[in-house]
């Protein structure tokens, strides 16, 4: 034991300042690992936490984007195609109408078109029996007159013959 | 007459420091000497430097980066030492403030002007305000007790009390050891002894740690004084600047060491 205390006295040792120096180092340690190394730790992970957060954000907002670009094109497509539906049943019902328009019209003129043929026939028929009825009287007045105006002697005998 | 003018402007006649510190006051049971001025003049820059940490901001400035990439490239270094980004992380606060410490103290007497300071005792001799806080092995062994306590602490809070006692104390291995057998009980003895040993190993660090960083500092700066009362200019200068390496690589040894003891304290056995 003495030799160790020998030792440690050739080396300067003294108890009271190494105590003192324990202490101090103590101090010294506490500051620098509270006041400085913590300190900086917390704000070294404070704003590697944020720029985490930040990058997280920026993430979801691209695959959000991504999302939205998709079902707006998703949209745009489906109404293109509803449209061309909508477009192709206009068309097709156009198609009918414009059809059942001119198969009733067709029928329309048809009827009206016998219709007219009917009073046509009536007409001539009409007019056939009315020349008919009155004809006779026509021809004889016409006849009455011709032969009062013109008719020499000569000319009543060609008139005979020829009837004849 | 001209001869010893040239002598004196050549030479710098300083005694050689005595392996002691010189104290100059007490108080209770510490004393104050002018290795723990020194300390206080760390402790002061410390504060001072706790107060500028204190106003770091989200965005950083210049200087705070610079702060910060030290901080970081401590970090990586401890983490590289004690094995996981985790543990490094939970111990840089205390192996990275040592190898602060150790850097500001084996550098701090390097600075022009701080071993201008001296103090007048009554008997008319004169000593050194500051003297290297790390030229005294009172220094160093107080950091080396601290040390070694601090890994204690660390030991039992990773492995529990017991766990922790049972390295060192092998009662548990002995009392297996001769449950499997005879054979087995003898080696477990051997076991036992080797567990005391590492007891004395432990207390070795501290001599260890105390004595290798004290013996380099002192020798660097006996060894400054030597060749500053031989050539005056040129040499000196080269000396000090090998003592900033001498200063950079003791605090990275010092610090290297720790966190290896940190790592052993740590390291959970496998039974």
């Amino acid at each position: 034991m003495n030799i160790v205390l020998d030792v440690l006295n050739n080396l300067g040792f003294n108890w009271h300042v190494a105590l003192a120096n324990f202490v101090n180092f103590l101090i010294i340690l506490y500051i620098l690992n509270v006041f400085i190394f913590k300190k900086i730790r917390k704000q070294i992970s404070h704003r590697d936490g944020i720029i985490k957060q930040g990058l997280t954000d920026a993430e979801q907002a691209k695959k959000d984007r991504e999302n939205i670009e998709e079902e707006r094109l998703s949209v745009i497509h489906k109404a293109e195609k509803e449209g061309h539906a909508l477009i192709d049943v206009a068309h097709s019902k156009g198609e009918h109408i414009v059809a059942d328009a001119k198969a009733k019209a067709d029928i329309e003129a048809d009827k009206i078109k016998g219709e007219a043929e009917k009073i046509k026939a009536q007409a001539k028929e009409d007019a056939e029996k009315e020349f008919a009825k009155e004809a006779p009287k026509i021809v004889a007045e016409l006849t009455k007159k011709a032969l009062k105006e013109n008719m020499t002697g000569q000319a009543n005998n060609e008139l005979i013959s020829k009837i004849a | 007459m001209q001869i010893e003018r040239l002598n004196s402007f050549l030479h710098v006649n300083e005694e050689i420091p005595q392996i002691s510190s010189f104290v100059f006051a007490k108080v209770g049971p510490f004393s104050i000497a002018n290795t723990t001025t020194t300390i206080f003049l760390i402790t002061l820059i410390f504060i001072v430097g706790a107060f500028f940490v204190h106003r770091f901001k989200l965005k950083p400035s210049k200087v705070q980066h610079v702060f910060e990439m030290l901080y970081e490239t401590i970090e990586g270094f401890v983490a590289q030492l004690v094995g996981s980004k985790e543990k490094g992380e939970a111990v840089t606060p205390y192996v990275g403030a040592i190898m602060v410490y150790l850097l500001i103290a084996n550098l701090l007497p390097m600075f022009p002007f701080i071993s201008s300071f001296y103090l007048h005792t009554g008997s008319g001799e004169e000593f050194p305000l500051f003297r290297g806080a790390t030229t005294d092995f009172n220094t160093t062994f107080g950091l080396a007790l601290a040390v070694i306590i601090f890994m204690q602490f660390f030991g039992v809070k990773e492995q529990g009390f017991f766990n922790y006692i049972s390295h060192f104390l092998q009662f548990k291995h002995v009392y297996r050891g001769f449950k499997k057998g005879i054979g087995e009980g003898f080696i477990s003895i051997i076991g036992f002894f080797v567990g005391l040993i590492e007891i004395i190993s432990e207390l070795a660090k501290i001599i260890s740690l105390s004595l290798r960083l004290f013996g380099n500092m002192f020798a660097h700066e006996v060894l400054t004084i030597i060749l500053l009362s031989a050539f005056a200019y040129f040499v000196p200068a080269l000396w000090m600047g090998m003592g900033v390496l001498v200063g950079v690589v003791q605090a990275i040894v010092f610090a290297s060491l720790v966190g290896v003891y940190y790592s052993m304290a740590t390291k959970k056995e496998e039974h």
